[in-house]
């Protein structure tokens, strides 16, 4: 994943091409967003057989997620105008990575949930800090391409998600499956310090 | 709240999006219930994701170009409402196989012609309102869908649960649903999404 390290610090120079470094940035943490979400959904026909979840269990647990993620989406634009895209954009991936990466420390139902609460209320910030970050870096006519790249980053990363979460978990278990996806948003993220 | 544009918009999200995230986040279970190991499935799963990224990208075309061609607003994102409302009913041919490539070929148009109908449920509150309401217009369509989404997931969850003993046809009712609630969906935004004596009155745009 290209990730821009000087240019998006050296915002004092000009660079014509900077925005869609940033419209690259937007897209990749998308992308991320997206296999950490996808991999409990991946996982989840071994994990039922596991813990001996019921179809109704496993609903609740991703009703979890959408619960927040739900209340996150609307909460998380307010915010955003607060903290401004970059320390916000940085602190949303943070959140979510290391929830992906604790959740491979879950036990049951009750973890479960929890770890996808937090997670839905950490992946949901992406899209206002997203939104907010093209409208600030492109001018008007580009902004529907730029949305619609970083937007489709929700589709490659959940294409990609299988390769990489499937292939973990058959080799090392599922548990690695969910450290080692999670911890792809600290690459993502050391671009932009 | 009390126009029939503003309900047309709430539904083109809300009879849509639980269908696409019953493919995100049930499809894996979905193919194990259909007797289909992952191992083997991992070659079909990706691909009803890309048919959304696909789609989104060629409603966005489309529409743009009816437009250019002449076409009113409104006719441009109805014709691709009525392509995704349509397109969408193609998962219930799934109870008949259990062979994944059909599966995944069918999920994919599925999610392409989602990708259509959401991409136009995502514009028409900048179609329709002003941008004062156009936040607060979005953000109701977006508490639909996560409200539709948390109901439909309770009902996938309880549904196939009951219809366990039905094996490979356990998720049968879930997916004969979920292609038919956004065929429903297109026909309702069709019907309230329409120049009214409000659009008269300037309340909302003429599409």
């Amino acid at each position: 994943m290209a990730t821009p390290g000087p240019h998006a610090s050296s915002k004092v120079r000009p660079i014509p091409s900077l925005r869609w470094w940033i419209g690259g940035l937007l897209f990749a943490s998308t992308v991320i967003n997206y296999i950490d979400r996808q991999t409990l959904s991946l996982l989840a026909p071994y994990l039922k057989l596991e813990y001996r979840w019921t179809n109704t269990d496993y609903a609740n647990i991703a009703i979890a997620f959408r619960v927040a993620y739900s209340i996150g989406q609307t909460a998380f634009g307010k915010l955003m105008d607060r903290i401004g895209t970059r320390r916000g954009l940085t602190l949303t991936v943070i959140w979510y990575s290391t929830i992906s990466m604790l959740t491979s420390l879950a036990n049951g139902f009750y973890s479960f949930s929890t770890f996808r609460f937090l997670l839905g209320a950490g992946e949901s910030a992406n899209w206002p800090a997203a939104t907010k970050a093209v409208s600030e870096w492109f001018p008007k006519r580009e902004r529907a391409l730029a949305t619609a790249l970083f937007d489709s980053g929700s589709s490659i990363g959940g294409a990609v998600a299988p390769f990489i979460v499937l292939w973990i978990y058959f080799r090392w278990g599922w548990r690695p499956a969910f450290m080692i996806p999670g911890t792809l948003g600290f690459f993502c993220d050391g671009g932009t310090c | 709240m009390k126009l029939p544009q503003t309900w047309g918009t709430i539904i083109a999200k809300t009879f849509t999006d639980p269908v696409f995230f019953f493919i995100t986040e049930w499809f894996p279970i979905y193919l194990v219930a259909k007797g289909i190991e992952l191992k083997s499935g991992l070659i079909a799963i990706w691909i009803p994701f890309l048919a959304a990224d696909l789609g989104s990208f060629a409603a966005g075309v489309v529409s743009g170009l009816l437009i250019k061609r002449g076409w009113p607003l409104g006719a441009a994102r109805k014709a691709l409402i009525i392509f995704g409302g349509i397109g969408m009913t193609m998962l219930i041919p799934t109870i008949f196989t259990t062979n994944l490539y059909l599966i995944a070929l069918l999920f994919a148009l599925a999610t392409f012609c989602y990708a259509s109908f959401t991409t136009m449920a995502n514009v028409l509150p900048s179609d329709l309102y002003n941008s004062e309401s156009v936040a607060s217009v979005s953000g109701l369509s977006g508490t639909g869908a996560g409200i539709g989404t948390i109901v439909a997931f309770k009902l996938i969850g309880y549904f196939s649960d009951v219809r366990q003993a039905s094996g490979t046809h356990s998720f049968d009712p879930i997916v004969i649903l979920a292609g038919l609630v956004p065929f429903v969906g297109m026909i309702l935004v069709l019907l309230l999404v329409r120049n009214t004596a409000a659009t008269d009155q300037g309340l909302v745009r003429r599409i």
